[in-house]
């Protein structure tokens, strides 16, 4: 690619081929949460504070 | 979350070794007794104990006086204020200590491993930096748990160096910075989900290294002192500490065949600069079995103000575990760990093929130092002029 315009081109078509930018939850590892009120108190970001079906 | 299930963050593996049930050395858990970190070598120093040649740490190269300066503009936050409401995450330990230990990994920890915190790890008092001769400042540190982490110093670097010239404390205070950079924002986001978090890295520890890396199955204790050695790395990394409420799962021990190998190797023993590190056999020190060191001849070869170099890790440079993660190196590693025989073919393999001498090729830093105490940096005397 950095050397081949007719591989950039074909690089282009591939990357959507092979599904790259698409996000892969199942390595997710983080917890959605944050500071919503700014108190200190970390919430989950438009649900019930005390639901954790979405961690 | 599914996805802790299915990968396997590790730069290296670790939680692949063979676990045991305690250290392969013997820790006397009712006879340890804690310590107070006044004693150790480099406050003696510090207090004048090894002559005043020794009281000031020689920060005479401009690098690792720069990462020096940085360790002391974290101190503010090493602890801080938790937050009033724990925040809405499961509370399953398993799970907790695989999102602490992906979090670790993420801020670019090389090495990181969980244990409960051992009541005989935590020093008696912390020196006192204002009356150094005073008995110290008492610690109270009850948290259950210690998350260790390490970082490389560099095998490149380590490879270019000879042991104890111009970039040897940079590496230690590289190390030192990072390690201590990633326990500052563990500990600071621990305490943001509502659970105590303390972190603990070089010059504002309140533990004891060893025996919680010991625990946290992230290496065996060596012939080099009181230093802990990790398959993966060798003895070339150094370590920070969160110690937290937050609840966790404690990683075991490992056994990679160290006893058998330190037993027989001795080359940090033949190659120590200063005569510190023995090449005798263990003993038993306030409830631990160790190899001896001469703490005093160490420090002293570590702190000396000379025109040669600054710092020391010569053991790290000559041990036979210190060595690239290469396809080649994983292998002989692999054979080294778990076949007696191939640790001895690999002791003497080592000095056939030449490790533990400095590939002066790859050097990248220039010799400088800051002799006079007055910010000029000059070339030292017995340095050669800086070619590449």
């Amino acid at each position: 690619m950095r050397n081949s315009s007719i591989a950039r081109s074909i690089a282009i078509h591939g990357d959507d081929l092979m599904g790259y930018g698409k996000p892969d939850y199942s390595k997710k590892w983080w917890f959605d949460l944050a500071d919503v009120n700014g108190d200190g108190v970390l919430q989950i970001p438009g649900k019930d504070k005390n639901d954790t079906s979405g961690l | 979350m599914s996805g802790y299930h299915k990968r396997n963050p590790e730069p290296f593996p670790v939680s692949k070794l063979k676990r045991v049930d305690r250290p392969t050395t013997l820790i006397e858990d009712d006879k340890v007794q804690r310590v107070n970190q006044r004693d150790s070598g480099f406050i003696k120093a510090r207090r004048g104990l090894y002559g005043p040649a020794f009281q000031k740490t020689p920060f005479e190269d401009p690098l690792s006086a720069a990462e020096s300066s940085m360790l002391g503009m974290m101190r503010p936050f090493l602890d801080g204020i938790v937050a009033k409401q724990r925040a809405p995450i499961p509370d399953d330990p398993k799970l907790l200590s695989q999102h602490i230990k992906e979090t670790a990994y993420f801020l670019r920890a090389d090495a990181v491993g969980i244990c409960k915190l051992p009541p005989y790890a935590v020093y008696s008092h912390t020196f006192d930096p204002d009356n150094l001769n005073s008995v110290g400042i008492p610690v109270e540190l009850n948290h259950k748990y210690a998350i260790a982490i390490l970082i490389d110093q560099d095998w490149q670097t380590a490879s270019a160096f000879n042991g104890s010239d111009w970039i040897s404390n940079s590496m230690s205070f590289m190390a030192y910075s990072g390690s201590g950079f990633i326990a500052v924002i563990l500990a600071d986001y621990i305490r943001r989900l509502g659970y105590p978090a303390r972190a603990h890295y070089a010059a504002n520890y309140q533990i004891v290294l060893p025996p919680i890396l010991l625990w946290a199955g992230l290496g065996e204790m060596s012939r080099i002192g009181d230093c802990v050695v990790n398959p993966f790395l060798g003895p070339r990394f150094k370590a920070a500490v969160v110690t937290t409420d937050l609840p966790l799962l404690p990683d075991k021990p490992i056994d990679f065949g160290l006893q058998d190998f330190c037993s027989k190797c001795k080359k940090c023993a033949r190659e120590c600069p200063g005569g510190a590190l023995s090449s005798g056999g263990k003993e038993m020190h306030n409830g631990y079995e160790k190899w001896p060191t001469d703490v005093e001849k160490c420090a002293k070869m570590r702190g000396s103000r000379r025109h040669s170099g600054t710092g020391c890790g010569t053991c790290i440079k000559v041990c036979p575990w210190n060595k690239p993660y290469t396809p080649f190196h994983r292998a002989v590693g692999w054979t080294m760990r778990n076949f007696s025989i191939a640790r001895s073919i690999a002791i003497h393999g080592d000095d056939l093929m030449g490790y533990g001498k400095p590939d002066y090729s790859k050097k990248w830093w220039f010799d400088l130092g800051d002799l006079d105490g007055d910010g000029i940096l000059q070339v030292p005397a017995k340095n050669k002029p800086n070619q590449f």
